[in-house]
Formats: structure tokens, C-alpha cells, sequence
């Protein structure tokens, strides 16, 4: 058996919008995941839908609006015939470029020739931890550091590690400042496609809308504006509004095919897929998660951390994201390039997508050649996955 | 033909005072637009056609109420009935409201102006008043049509309106006597406010008595060597006022407010006798001067700082602060019981420098005072409840008078050269020996003008315990020494508690019992909960509960609480209507029995919540069964019904021990029903609950039935726990905390049910037993009940 080589010849999302107050807070999960679906099928160009062997969605929370499925209501929404199987798939934050790695390793076995991998979430219709969160209560008595929530992760990585709140807002500020420098130099121009939609104001009466632009980089933010917020979990503590994400709505999808297969369709690869880790972790500091995971990629790629020349870690918190920097040893200008999860936002089964399609185009941009999109998990794990630019 | 009823208003001036009317207005349900004037000067970023710029004003003071302390509203939902606008853009809205009040600044022109507006657009049934504090009727009227003089008056509130009792209203020459009915029965039944009728004279009653004191004690203070907190210790609680007393008072006030009156005083009454007594002393006027203003400016009198509180060192004659002290004098020291012998005891009996101080300012006040009537009022009645109502003292003058002795004052006056008006003498000489007297239950006042006493008339709807003790023929029923069960009329018991604070202990448990089964089995209607306190029940007795507890009593604790709970149980599911008139704290076990009734008859100003976690318990006596059948208990034994994000608000109102800080916020945590009803006049709220029990028992009253329920079990406790675990785990709770919470938790989930059954009040009760006596075991529980009897402050352990 060969192991062929996989290719991702197309990347869209949405624009990322801020749960219950931004442009896509009245779009539904399965109509975002469509028009991003449809949109890429449609970047590679030449690609017929009935050629596509399977769609495979990530998403956090998988339930009612983004629930039954919605891989496969979005496909057929997104005008795939009823031929073309899909799934959905939750690994919570990391389910993005979950999707990624099983399409890729189905291609990878010459299983199937040719998929869609993406992801969904709307977080304003789906709370984290999902319409009807229920504790096992034998687990509670036990392990209750399970359920520990995000943000006490967050706190409990901050303090455990050492990582000071002005650290933690200088980071978020620089990630804003990347993102605006992105939206400026119309980077984001190659991914972000415009969402025609309706928006619901408070006369109750739905009006139509175009969202074609992230609403959370701040040109405006300050350190100084950061520094003065206050803490949001731990009233003593050092994460706040400022230096965490925000609740995101969104959508993002990429079409994988062999290289062969892109070769006949003559199409141009944003690059290769080569391999994909998780590891597990403490549950109650989560954040670490990326330490763990991208150590065990590099070290069964038989790399180090200077063989790669862009990284997109997650920034579900500063105080996690810049202590994997540090614990990783990795140098600032190759971390985030165009900004992260706190100014961007992140939609949770939506990020890994987002990131490793901005990967590529990064690496387009400065010529590198290898990249690693790595997060943290809620419950204690880590994602990380290698793509090189062809 | 002026209007009888006011169903819309309108404000002018969006300031302190017209923005606090206006939201009074929105928590008697009256809609109410806002006016104040377009901004003149506008920014450089202002589109002057814009109205969000044009009615900035109002629209910003509107928002203000939102913020301010004490809350002007009972909910945020009463801004919904505040429209803000502007003078220029909006005058044809007054022709759609039944009242105009104008609160614009107290300046003739603007004040003359304004009506000429008003008048182009009211229409022509509108009463138009002014909430002038002192200009006179005639000029504010000036060019005015006799139609709009026929209906125009003066209706002064006091600041802040929702707190205040008082309304002073002022006829003009032309008022009609159908304006002022309209206007009483208004600000009395609708606003709750009690009416003081005044004249058009210089700051009318309360402010002209009022700051005549203040000032009286200003210049004397230093001829006995009294410091800022002597004349506060004096004139606070040992002589029936409110804590804040003189400086205190002041500086909440505002000294600018405070000198702005005086000045008027000042100014204007030019043939008062006292006149120099409203010379405002220099160091008032620096202080203002220097932005020193009072509360509002964080310095006057007294300044917080970090360390304390300090006091202006005026003994040196400085505008520098040293810290406060606390001086304590034999006399106040000797000042106990109710407020007229506590008066007595500084001013007759005490021997000290603050006696001789408090009885030299007394007898020159209350004689100032009785020169005034005839000219700011038409007897002593409107004077003094003008000072009760307006200045918060627990007797007004003539009371004092009273509780001194009529014969014992006048005489010391005559010793002192303070000039008393000879009709004093004269009644004296005539054989009256007080001001005010009882004869069965109606309450006479000495009229000055007719020379005899007159019986103080009162509305039908006002009912009270002091009344049905007084009026003839025996109304009680039976009672013990914790309540008592009277007969109010009309075939409606009332049962009254009268306890310290009202607390629930065994007795007053026992008298909740002996009362259902009376009702139940005589010939009674139904049964109203209330009493005359300005508490409806601060909560169980908690001292019985810790020193049960303390000895290991577990029986007593355990027979108390089943039978609480059952007593609570029994109000609701007899077959005869109860009604709970609950006011001011109605905590804990208080709020439980107001609970337990079948329907709730509040006042406006209700402090309700269930506050067990404070001293380390949950409530015992129903109150988590009772809240979540108020919250959800109508689709509790729904299929697929799921009652988690219900339980966990109930869980955080429990939990945090939250407290509604009005009838309508407690009607937004669950505590009131959708049904139960508002009476914002205290002195009508037993008998409006008295009409609710002949309602409901009229109109074929049957027991509600009692809720089933599909909960959670371990899983929804296991899920609260998480909320608990992390709010343990971010220093927001203690250990302790989470095991009452999870306790908590355990009783509304329902213990170890599962949604798939339904299960019965008895076992959530059972279960609510079972946590509150294991509660009462714990250390950590009775160390908090100990520091809150100890210290009055909730203890985290």
C-alpha cells in the first residue's frame, strides 16, 4: 500500500463575529457551515461535488441548532448530492483540524481520493457546555477537576506557572495589533469570504445584512486599556475579558484531495498535510495541552521546534498560549503571525480549521516551509498538527 | 372640568427632584413623560438636529436612576414607563397626560415661562402643578388664564421621593377644590405619600421648621461648647430623629441645598421675628464655596477617608478635619424606651451640658413653631406630620410638646423670656392639658382656631392593630406572648406578631396553628398575616436555634422546624383564603410565612429574601418547596419537563441569600407571584389585604393543589457542585459555603429522585429538614450564627 501525499487546494471561513451581539448572532451553525462548504468546494475549482467522498464538520457542542448532524445538513444545504457522506466530529477546541487529520489519513490510505474538512459554532446559540450540561455525580465526588471551567484552567496555568496579568496583556495586545495589521495589508482578503444574512434587531424583525469582516481585532486597545479591566473568573485573579477570547460565531472549511488528484485537476496546492498528535494532560491547567502534543509531533517527525518556521497556537488564553511559547522555547515572530484567538475569536470546533488554512497562506506569504497549528482541549488535552508548504 | 383620575404625567426638569418624581410615578405603574430643555451649548461632535443630542438631558437622568442609591425605582422595568424628551420638540405631549409637575430650577422667570408653554399645549383637564420649594403662586401664575389658575397648585416632594412620606401641597387663590381631592386621593392612594397641606409661604412647613432648628442649634452650639458629633449624639436618637441627626443630615441633604434654603428663608421672610436665625455663618459658606458640599462631594461636615471617618474641627474655628470622636453624655446615656420618654429623659430630667443645650434649642424651636401656625399652617397636625413625614423625626413639635408636659414647657418658656403666642396660655388656662388625645380610636387634635379639639380625620382603608386595640368592644381573639389573633371586621381575622423583630419561635409557631384552626373551624372568612411594625419578620429566632443547636437539643430544633413547616403547609392548603401583608424586612422564616399564604398583599417598600445561608443553614420552614412552586411549580410534573436552569436560579437566590430590594423585586426572583399585589400606602396595607381574603373567599376560594415535581436527583446536584467546585477553586466561596450549597442543592434536586418519577411536597420538605438539622450540627454553622447574633454581620468561615 502507498501512502499517498494529501493536498488542501482550498480554504474560506466566515468572517468571526462576537456571539449574541455581532453579524452572524441570528445565522444559524448548519447555514454558515453551508456557505463555507459551498464556497470552498467552489475555490477548487474545477472539482466536481459529486467527486467528494465525504464532508467531516467539527464542533464543539454538537447539539440542537448545530446538532443532527450537522455535517450532513450543512452538505446538503451547501448543494452536495445526497451521494456525498458526512459526519460530524467533536474533539471540543481542537475539532477543526480534527477533521483535517481523519480526511487527510483517509486520503493518506488511498481510502478515499478527495474531502471536505471544516467546522462550525455558533456560541450565541449554544452555551459552552451545552444546552443541558450534566455532571456524573460519581466523577464529581472523585475527579472533580474534570469539569474544572475554562477560564479556572486559565487561572490555575497562570499562577501555577508564573505567568504575570502585564505579561498576559502585553499578549493580548500584540495579538491585536497583528490581527488589525492583518485586516490592514487586506491579508485576510484570501480567506475571508463575505456572509450574505439576516440579522434580527430589537424590533424583533429580521434585516438583511452582509458580514464580511472580523469585529474583534481593536485598533484602539491599549496596555494600559487592558491592564485596567477587571478579572472575569477569579476576583483575584489575573485573566479578564481582555487577555482571554471572546465568544465567537463562525465557520471555516477546506477541500483535501491527493496530490495527484490536484495535479489532474490542475490545480495549485496551499500545501501538504503530514501528521497530526493529541496528549493528554492535568485537566484543571488544559492549557498546557499544546506542550505535550506538538513535543510528540515533532519528536515522531524526527524535528525540533527550529525546524519549523511558523506556528499557530491557539490563544484561548494569554495565560496559556504564552506559557506554551515559553515552555516551547518559541521565538515571538514565528508565533500568531496575523494574530490569534483573542482578537480573532474563536469559535470552539472552528479555530483548528481557521488555523491551519491562515498557516499556509502565512507560510505562502514569508516563504517558509514548515508549520504546526497546535491547542489546548478542554478536560485536559492537546492537539497538534505539521503541514508543509508545497 | 379638571380631570379625577391621573393615568399619565408629565415632568418637567429632569433634575434630582424631577427625575426621582418621575420614577415614583413609574412604581405606582403611572406612565410618565420626562422633559427637560435641549442642551444649549452644544460639542463640536453633536449633530443638533439629532435627537439623541436634543434630549440628552432628560435621557441622561433617566439613565441615572438606574444607578442611584438607594434604587428611585423597584425595577429596572419601570424605565420602560419613563419616555424622555425636550422642551422644544415635544410640547403636544401635554396634551395627552392628566398632570403636568414642573421641577425646573427655582428661578420666577424660568418658572414663568415654562406654564406659558404648558398652557399652549395642555389640554384643558390637566392638573398643572409646581414642586417649587418656596416661590410664591402668584408670580409663578403671572399672564396664566383663570382656567389654568383653577387647576394649578403647588405639590412639593421630598428628596428622595420613593423614601419620603411627605407630599406638602400649597393652593394658589384660584385652585379648585376638586384639584386638591384629586390630587389628595392621588398622592395618597396611588403614590402612597402622606398629604401635609401648607401655605404659600417661604419654604412651607417642613423645610421653614426644619432648617429653623438646624440653624437654632448652629448658633447655640457654641455657647455650650458643642462639637459637631455632640450636637449628633444629642440630636439623633435620644431626641426622636433619625440617626443622621443635624450635621449628618446636612451633609447628605448637600450643603449647598441646605444653604440655598436658608438663604430663602432669609431673604424673603422679612418680617419673621427670627429672621437673623437664617444668617448662614461663614464657615457654611466657605465650605461651599471650597466644593465641599457634603455626601455628594465626599467632604463636609464629616469626610471618609481610608482610615475613618473625620470631623470639621469647628470647636477651633478651622476648615480642617480631625478624626471623629464619641462623645457620650449621662443624659442621652439615660434616653431609652419609646421616642417621647427618651426626650423626656434628656430634656425634663437631664442635668448635664447636652440636656441644658437640648432643652435651650427645644423650647426656642417648639416656641418658633407654635408662633407659625396660623401662617405656614392651620393647626399643629399639618406641622407635625409635615416634620415626621418630611425630616423623618419620630414626633413632630407639638408631640414633643406633649411628651414634655403642655403646662411644663410653657412654663419654662415664660422663665426663659421666649416669647410663647398667648392662645398656648389660654389653653392652658381653659383646662387642655396636650396637644393631641385618644378617645376609643379616634385621635383628636387641639385646633388652635376654633379653640377645641377636632377628631383628626382618616381615611376608611386605614386599619391597624393600635387601631382595632383601641377601638371599642374587645377585638382580640387570643394570643400568647410571641402573637396574637384579632377580629379586623367583616368576618377577617388578622393574626399578629409581636415579637422582638418579629422573629418566629415556637409560640408564635403554636399561634399559627391555634389561628388556621380557629378560621377553619368557625364562621371567619379567611385569615390575614400582618402587623403595625415597620417589619413584617426579621426571621426565626435565631438565638433559640444556636443555643439548641449549641447544646445539642437536636429534638427541640428538629419538633420546631416540622412544625413551622407544617404551619406554613397548613396556611396554604386550608380551605379558608390567607393573605400575608408583608413590609420592610421580610427575611427568612418571615419570608416563609409570607410564602406559605395563599396570596401576598406587599408593601412597596419590601425586603424580602431567604437569607439562611448567611448564618449557615438553608431555609427550614418551606422556603426552597415554596420558591420553586411560586418559580416553576405549574410545569413542575411536565413530561420532559426539565427543571435544572430553573433550580439554578432558585439555587443562586437561596445561596447568595439575595434580598429583593422592592415588591417588584422580589416579584422578579419569584418570592411574589405574578397575582400577588402592591399597596404602596403602609397605612392601607392591612386592609387591602383585608379585602383580598373577602375577595377570594367570595368568589368560591378552594385550596390550590399541591405541586408534584420531576427533578434532577444526584445528577442536578452533581451539576450545581460543579459551579460550586469552581467557584471554590476562585477563592468566590468558602469550604464551607460548598457544603451548605451542595446541601442546598441536594434538597431542590430533589435528593435521590430521578426525573422519571414524580415526587411530593412532604419530601422535599423532608429533605429540607433533613439538610437544615445537619446543617445545625456543623461548627462552621453555629460559629456564623454565634458572630451574627454576636456582631449583627454575616461571618465567612
Amino acid at each position: 500500500m502507498t501512502i499517498q501525499d494529501v493536498v488542501i487546494t482550498s480554504y474560506v471561513r466566515t468572517p468571526f463575529t462576537r456571539a449574541k451581539k455581532g453579524g452572524l448572532k441570528d445565522t444559524r451553525p448548519d447555514t454558515m457551515a453551508a456557505a463555507v462548504i459551498r464556497e470552498a468546494v467552489e475555490r477548487s475549482t474545477g472539482l466536481e461535488p459529486a467527486e467528494i467522498e465525504d464532508v467531516a464538520i467539527g464542533c464543539a457542542m454538537p447539539e440542537a441548532e448545530q446538532g443532527m448532524n450537522v455535517a450532513r445538513i450543512a452538505s446538503v444545504m451547501a448543494g452536495l448530492p445526497d451521494s456525498v457522506p458526512a459526519m460530524t466530529v467533536n474533539r471540543f477546541c481542537s475539532s477543526g483540524v480534527q477533521t483535517i487529520s481523519q480526511m487527510a489519513e483517509r486520503i493518506m490510505l488511498g481510502a478515499i481520493d478527495v474531502a471536505v474538512a471544516g467546522g462550525t459554532e455558533s456560541m450565541t446559540m449554544i452555551p459552552m457546555g451545552g444546552n443541558k450540561a450534566s455532571a456524573n455525580p460519581d466523577i464529581m465526588n472523585d475527579y472533580p477537576e474534570i469539569y474544572t471551567p475554562m477560564g479556572t484552567t486559565a487561572e490555575n496555568v497562570a499562577s501555577r506557572f508564573d505567568v504575570a496579568r502585564q505579561d498576559q496583556d502585553e499578549f493580548a495586545y500584540r495579538s491585536h495589533q497583528k490581527a488589525v495589521d492583518a485586516w490592514e495589508r487586506n491579508f485576510f482578503d484570501g480567506e475571508v469570504m463575505a456572509v450574505e444574512t439576516e440579522i434580527v434587531g430589537s424590533d424583533g424583525k429580521r434585516h438583511e445584512t452582509t458580514v464580511d469582516r472580523d469585529d474583534g481585532p481593536r485598533p484602539d486597545t491599549s496596555v494600559e486599556v487592558l491592564s485596567g479591566l477587571r478579572p472575569a473568573f477569579n476576583p483575584k485573579g489575573t485573566i479578564t475579558p481582555g487577555n482571554a477570547s471572546p465568544l465567537t460565531d463562525g465557520a471555516a472549511a477546506t477541500v483535501l484531495m491527493s496530490a495527484d488528484k490536484a495535479e489532474q485537476l490542475g490545480l495549485e496546492p496551499m500545501g501538504y498535510y503530514r501528521a497530526f498528535q493529541v496528549a493528554g494532560v492535568a485537566p484543571d491547567i488544559m492549557g498546557i495541552g499544546p506542550v505535550p502534543a506538538i513535543r510528540k509531533l515533532l519528536k515522531k517527525e524526527g524535528m525540533s521546534i527550529d525546524d519549523i518556521d511558523l506556528f499557530e497556537i491557539n490563544e484561548a488564553f494569554a495565560s496559556q498560549a504564552l506559557y506554551c511559547q515559553r515552555e516551547l522555547g518559541i521565538d515571538g515572530d514565528k508565533l500568531n503571525v496575523n494574530g490569534g484567538a483573542i482578537a480573532l475569536g474563536h469559535p470552539l470546533g472552528v479555530s483548528g480549521t481557521r488555523m491551519a488554512g491562515t498557516l499556509l497562506r502565512a507560510l505562502e506569504e514569508s516563504g517558509g516551509r514548515y508549520g504546526v497549528v497546535s491547542m489546548c482541549i478542554g478536560g485536559g488535552m492537546g492537539a497538534a498538527a505539521l503541514f508543509e508548504r508545497t | 372640568m379638571a380631570t379625577s383620575s391621573i393615568r399619565k404625567a408629565a415632568v418637567i426638569g429632569s433634575g434630582v427632584m424631577g427625575s426621582g418624581i418621575a420614577a415614583h410615578l413609574a412604581n405606582a405603574g403611572i406612565e410618565v413623560y420626562l422633559l427637560d430643555i435641549v442642551p444649549p451649548e452644544p460639542g463640536e461632535d453633536d449633530d443638533v438636529n439629532d435627537p439623541e443630542f436634543r434630549n440628552r438631558f432628560a435621557t441622561q437622568n433617566k439613565e441615572k436612576l438606574r444607578k442611584q442609591k438607594p434604587s428611585p425605582i423597584y425595577t429596572e422595568r419601570d424605565l420602560d414607563l419613563i419616555t424622555p424628551g425636550n422642551m422644544d420638540d415635544h410640547l403636544e405631549w401635554f396634551s395627552e397626560v392628566d398632570w403636568v409637575v414642573e421641577a425646573v430650577p427655582e428661578n420666577m422667570d424660568i418658572k414663568q415661562a415654562t406654564f406659558a408653554k404648558v398652557e399652549e399645549h395642555v389640554n384643558d383637564h390637566a392638573i398643572i402643578s409646581s414642586n417649587t420649594s418656596g416661590l410664591s403662586i402668584d408670580g409663578m401664575l403671572e399672564g396664566r388664564s383663570d382656567s389654568f389658575k383653577e387647576r394649578f397648585l403647588v405639590t412639593h416632594f421630598f428628596n428622595p421621593v420613593r423614601y419620603m412620606k411627605l407630599l406638602e401641597l400649597v393652593e394658589g387663590p384660584d385652585t379648585s377644590s376638586d384639584v386638591v381631592d384629586t390630587m389628595v386621593k392621588f398622592g395618597r392612594d396611588t403614590l402612597g405619600k402622606g398629604i401635609v397641606f401648607g401655605k404659600d409661604t417661604t419654604n412651607f412647613i417642613a423645610n421653614r421648621i426644619g432648617v429653623h432648628g438646624m440653624m437654632t442649634i448652629m448658633h447655640l452650639m457654641d455657647d455650650y461648647d458643642m462639637t459637631i458629633e455632640g450636637v449628633d449624639a444629642i440630636f439623633g436618637k435620644p431626641m426622636g430623629r433619625p440617626k443622621s441627626a443635624v450635621f449628618r443630615t446636612a451633609d447628605m441633604v448637600g450643603l449647598d441645598t441646605f444653604l440655598h434654603v436658608a438663604k430663602n428663608c432669609y431673604d424673603t421672610l422679612t418680617d419673621d421675628e427670627e429672621r437673623d436665625i437664617f444668617v448662614v455663618p461663614d464657615f457654611m459658606v466657605d465650605l461651599v464655596n471650597d466644593g465641599r458640599t457634603g455626601q455628594k462631594a465626599g467632604a463636609g461636615f464629616y469626610r471618609k477617608t481610608k482610615s475613618g471617618i473625620e470631623t470639621l474641627k469647628l470647636e477651633d474655628n478651622s476648615l480642617d478635619y480631625r478624626d471623629r470622636d464619641k462623645p457620650k453624655f449621662d443624659s442621652t446615656g439615660n434616653a431609652k424606651g419609646a421616642p417621647a420618654d427618651r426626650i423626656r429623659a434628656v430634656v425634663v430630667d437631664g442635668e448635664d451640658k447636652a440636656a441644658e443645650f437640648a432643652r435651650e434649642v427645644t423650647l426656642r424651636s417648639l416656641a418658633y413653631t407654635a408662633r407659625r401656625v396660623g401662617e405656614i399652617a392651620d393647626d399643629v397636625l399639618n406641622i407635625d406630620r409635615g416634620m415626621r413625614w418630611g425630616f423623618n423625626w419620630d414626633l413632630g413639635p407639638f408631640e414633643v410638646w406633649d411628651a414634655l408636659g403642655l403646662e411644663w414647657t410653657y412654663e419654662q418658656m415664660k422663665n426663659n423670656d421666649i416669647d410663647v403666642p398667648n392662645w398656648v396660655g389660654d389653653m392652658i388656662s381653659g383646662g387642655v392639658e396636650s396637644f393631641y388625645r385618644w378617645e376609643n380610636d379616634t385621635q383628636y387634635y387641639y385646633d388652635v382656631q376654633s379653640n377645641e379639639y377636632q377628631p383628626i380625620a382618616r381615611s376608611d382603608r386605614e386599619l391597624s392593630v393600635d387601631l382595632l386595640k383601641r377601638a371599642e368592644g374587645d377585638k382580640k381573639v387570643f394570643g400568647n406572648s410571641s402573637a396574637s389573633l384579632y377580629d379586623m371586621g367583616d368576618g377577617v381575622a388578622l393574626l399578629e406578631f409581636h415579637t422582638k423583630m418579629n422573629a418566629v419561635d415556637p409560640d408564635l409557631i403554636e399561634m399559627m396553628h391555634k389561628s388556621i384552626d380557629e378560621v377553619e373551624s368557625k364562621d371567619w372568612e379567611g385569615l390575614v398575616i400582618g402587623n403595625d411594625s415597620d417589619n413584617f419578620s426579621a426571621g426565626a429566632n435565631l438565638m433559640l436555634v444556636m443555643m439548641n443547636a449549641r447544646a445539642g437539643n437536636w429534638d427541640d430544633i428538629e419538633s420546631m422546624v416540622a412544625n413551622f413547616q407544617d404551619a406554613n403547609q397548613r396556611m396554604r392548603y386550608s380551605f379558608k383564603p390567607v393573605v400575608a401583608a408583608p413590609k420592610g424586612l421580610t427575611l427568612g422564616g418571615g419570608a416563609e410565612v409570607a410564602l406559605g399564604a395563599n396570596g401576598i398583599q406587599a408593601a412597596g417598600e419590601l425586603y424580602m429574601g431567604l437569607v439562611e445561608v448567611g448564618v449557615g443553614l438553608i431555609p427550614g420552614g418551606g422556603g426552597n418547596l415554596q420558591l420553586m412552586r411560586n418559580v416553576f411549580g405549574m410545569h413542575a410534573g411536565d413530561e420532559d419537563f426539565d427543571a435544572l436552569p430553573f433550580l439554578q436560579n432558585i439555587f443562586m437566590t437561596i445561596g447568595l441569600g439575595e434580598v429583593a430590594k422592592s415588591c417588584e423585586e422580589a416579584r422578579e426572583f419569584g418570592f411574589l407571584s405574578p397575582t400577588d399585589r402592591v399597596t404602596i400606602n403602609d397605612d392601607f396595607l392591612l386592609d387591602a389585604a383585608k379585602q383580598r381574603v373577602l375577595g377570594m373567599a367570595r368568589s368560591d376560594f378552594r385550596p390550590p393543589r399541591p405541586a408534584k415535581f420531576r427533578l434532577p436527583g444526584p445528577d442536578g446536584v452533581a451539576t450545581i457542585d460543579m459551579l460550586l467546585y469552581s467557584m471554590e477553586q476562585n477563592g468566590q466561596i468558602s469550604a464551607h459555603d460548598r457544603l451548605i450549597g451542595k446541601k442546598l442543592a441536594n434538597v431542590i434536586c430533589g435528593g435521590q429522585t430521578s426525573p422519571a418519577v414524580l415526587i411530593e411536597e412532604q419530601a422535599l420538605l423532608d429533605l429540607e429538614r433533613e439538610a437544615f438539622m445537619s446543617l445545625c450540627g456543623e461548627e462552621k454553622s453555629q460559629e456564623r450564627m454565634q458572630h451574627m447574633l454576636m456582631h449583627n454581620k454575616p461571618l465567612r468561615n
